[in-house]
């Protein structure tokens, strides 16, 4: 089935969206993050315009995140005293990650800058994590496995150890710590999810568990209760700006609702050090995804500056600027934005321009696509990956009860 | 006065929207969620 979508004016097929919503509900259920790493670029190959994508995830995000905390709450997971003070931190940490980047707009080099760091961070996480589960899973066999959970990180014994007041007592995540620590962790996180103009559960959520210190299951639920907050700005400020396709994201969210259930559920089930093993390869995948973004950036290079000039000079720009665009701010953000809405005109441009320029177009994006198609690929395989591990979980556990039970009859 | 209300009843017709889709899905979870545990024969936690 068809759908339309009247604000963007693209028709859309409803099973895409509910497997992407299920999909990514499963993942940001069990891993504790919003999943636009994994939405957008998706939503991009499905034909939805870049424009919408990222508001019509936000609020699909926030109804998610609501959906998945309520039921780790249920769980013990979400330790609310931590999650209201990081959401202190985390607001300045954006103002100040925001801010820098404006600051870098006028120096000329935000894009690269931001690429990189975005790739640092995804591997140099990812890695960290993966020599972590192989340190710590050393020597241990299938049958005899005795590591369910990494313990408390060196740093995050530090860090419990700094005993500068007020300090608050952390009931769920079982520790004190200085609120100082938090708002500094949280701040310095946010500042990160501003720099690079994403959510940020994928650095919240090790910060949680290697700096604070809280055990997994606990930093993926209060990682999501951040969420809600954030998301639920977000979406809100999105949809005033006419940029939540409110349809596509109810639709997703039916997917993402139901996901949800299943990714939580699979907490229950899947050792904490498995999450993080999956949560390692998932940053691997995104940091991939990354490259080919970077890629696709390099041949928009090619005809970027040429294109700029046209928009500048096109009447229908200079229209729009003068009206809707001058909410927008900068110059810079204004011809941004007027390209991602006017994609047909934009077509029209490059079609009369050299080879070269087609070409570095067409190549640009081909590694859009891949990117979005890797993103896709990884959302499913990781969702099979999780729900059946539940269920293998789920079965073990009904044997372990069957045998319990026959114990205790003899 | 009427510049206040011209900005304010768009966002509050956007925050009840974007409340009542929350409020749906909150439901549509739970009862997902219920299925889920019957299906797989799991009660409670």
């Amino acid at each position: 089935m068809e759908i339309f979508l009247p604000i963007s004016g693209v028709e859309i097929m409803a099973w895409k969206l509910i497997l992407l919503g299920f999909t990514v509900g499963v993942i940001g259920g069990f891993f504790g993050v919003g999943g636009a790493f994994m939405v957008t670029p998706a939503l991009n190959v499905f034909g939805f315009p870049m424009a919408y994508a990222i508001g019509t995830d936000m609020a699909h995000i926030a109804g998610k995140s609501i959906v998945a905390t309520a039921k780790h709450r249920k769980y013990g997971n979400v330790d609310m005293r931590l999650g209201i003070i990081m959401i202190i931190g985390t607001a300045v940490g954006i103002e100040g990650g925001a801010m820098t980047i404006m600051w870098l707009e006028k120096v000329g080099s935000v894009d690269f800058v931001v690429r990189i760091t975005y790739m640092v961070l995804l591997f140099g996480l990812s890695s960290f994590m993966l020599y972590e589960y192989l340190k710590l899973t050393k020597g241990t066999t299938e049958k005899a496995k005795t590591v369910t959970d990494a313990g408390t990180s060196a740093l995050a014994l530090k860090m419990q150890k700094i005993k500068i007041p007020p300090m608050v007592n952390l009931r769920v995540s079982g520790f004190s710590i200085s609120v100082w620590i938090i708002l500094i962790v949280s701040a310095f996180t946010g500042f990160l999810a501003g720099f690079l103009g994403v959510g940020g559960g994928f650095i919240r959520m090790p910060s949680l568990m290697y700096v604070i210190g809280c055990p997994t299951r606990v930093a993926v639920g209060t990682d999501l209760f951040e969420i809600v907050i954030t998301g639920a700005y977000g979406a809100f400020s999105y949809a005033m700006k006419g940029r939540v396709e409110i349809i596509a994201a109810a639709v997703m969210l039916i997917g993402a609702a139901v996901g949800a259930q299943f990714g939580t559920l699979a907490t229950q089930y899947v050792k904490g050090l498995k999450i993080r093993l999956y949560f390692a390869v998932t940053m691997t995948l995104a940091g991939v995804s990354v490259v080919f973004k970077h890629l696709a950036g390099s041949y928009k290079g090619v005809y970027s500056s040429d294109l700029n000039a046209w928009v500048k000079a096109n009447p229908d720009f200079i229209q729009w600027a003068k009206t809707e665009g001058a909410s927008l701010g900068s110059a810079k953000m204004q011809v941004r934005d007027w390209i991602m809405m006017n994609k047909d005109a934009v077509k029209g441009w490059i079609a009369q321009q050299s080879d070269v320029i087609q070409q570095a177009k067409a190549m640009e994006k081909a590694w859009n696509d891949y990117s979005g198609y890797l993103m896709l690929g990884a959302a499913v395989g990781l969702s099979i990956l999780i729900i059946s591990k539940m269920v293998q979980g789920i079965r073990l556990e009904k044997r372990l009860a069957v045998q319990a039970k026959a114990t205790a009859g003899e | 006065m009427a510049a206040i209300v011209s900005k304010l009843i768009p966002m509050l017709i956007t925050a009840t929207v974007l409340a009542l889709i929350m409020a749906l899905m909150m439901g549509i979870g739970w009862a997902s969620g219920k299925l889920i545990r019957k299906i797989f024969g799991i009660g409670g936690k």
